[in-house]
């Protein structure tokens, strides 16, 4: 896998009448892109999207996926709405690919973003691999960069 | 596999957007346009051994047509870590740079003619030797 160059970006798909976030997945293959896979957002039968930029790093021997997922709430005042009158509670995903399957990986609820509309909540992620751990970098609710390192329990 | 995030370490650094985060030679490094989204226009780059204690190595100020910056996007290959991000002025124009070291940069020059609706990532195709620039339009 090392030495291969990957490519994911996400779709939005009408499915059965509702929006649908689908992650494709494609290896560089000289000038073309290869398909490999996609899977949904979705999780445990509830709705998920995304709107930031989803990161991509290879890992061991896994190519693994990180994107904060959004998913609608019914918030229950107005400080919790965003700019856009959206409630969102954005969710850290990761998903492992090897050897053709996705194994999905939800990092807990860890909300990083600040509800402060003056604040652009962009929710979006980066990940990196250095020294067999995988660090992430997102703004925090304060508005300022943080970064973490992903360990085994 | 059980894997939780430990404790983030929350830096002094304000960001507008989204960070950008590589490994390069021996030290983590992370890319951010500064301040809140209606403020400052440069980029900023720190660097890490562990992840812990982040130094600002460089700050950038380059814009597209006399314009600002938006979410910049590191990739790295062997011998160099690159830089690249879309102008703010109508969404137009592709900037990128490298550096051999993370503090100083060098602005690689590319055509006006990108189109850039959403934010450009580059990525190393180690196999065929070549850098390849991605955008929505692809």
């Amino acid at each position: 896998m090392y030495g291969d160059t990957f490519f994911a970006y996400v779709e939005r798909n009408a499915i059965d009448n509702k929006d649908a976030h689908v992650v494709n997945f494609y290896k560089a293959d000289n000038a073309n892109l290869k398909y490999q896979a996609n899977f949904s957002l979705d999780h445990e039968s509830e709705k998920f999207s995304t709107s930031g930029i989803i990161s991509l790093t290879l890992w061991i021997d896994y190519l693994v996926l990180a994107c904060l997922k959004d998913k609608d709430l019914e918030p229950s005042n107005d400080d919790q709405l965003d700019r856009f009158g959206s409630y969102f509670e954005p969710r850290m995903s990761l998903y492992f690919f090897k050897e053709g399957n996705f194994y999905h990986q939800p990092i807990g609820c860890y909300e990083p973003f600040e509800k402060n509309p003056t604040y652009d909540t962009n929710y979006s992620i980066s990940i990196t691999a250095f020294n067999n751990k995988i660090f992430l970098a997102f703004k925090n609710k304060a508005g300022r960069l943080s970064v973490g390192c992903l360990q085994e329990n | 596999m059980d894997l939780s995030i430990s404790d983030p370490v929350a830096t002094s650094f304000l960001m507008a957007d989204a960070p950008s985060i590589v490994s390069f030679k021996v030290k983590l490094f992370v890319a951010f346009r500064d301040g809140r989204k209606d403020m400052s226009h440069s980029i900023t780059i720190c660097s890490s051994f562990d992840g812990k204690d982040w130094k600002r190595e460089a700050t950038l100020n380059w814009k597209h047509n006399g314009k600002a910056t938006l979410v910049p996007i590191l990739t790295v290959d062997e011998e160099k870590i690159y830089i690249t991000y879309r102008s703010e002025d109508d969404h137009k124009g592709c900037c990128m740079g490298y550096s051999e070291d993370g503090t100083s940069w060098t602005t690689i020059s590319v055509p006006n003619a990108f189109d850039l609706p959403n934010n450009p990532s580059l990525t190393d195709d180690s196999k065929n030797q070549k850098l390849v620039l991605c955008n929505s339009e692809l």
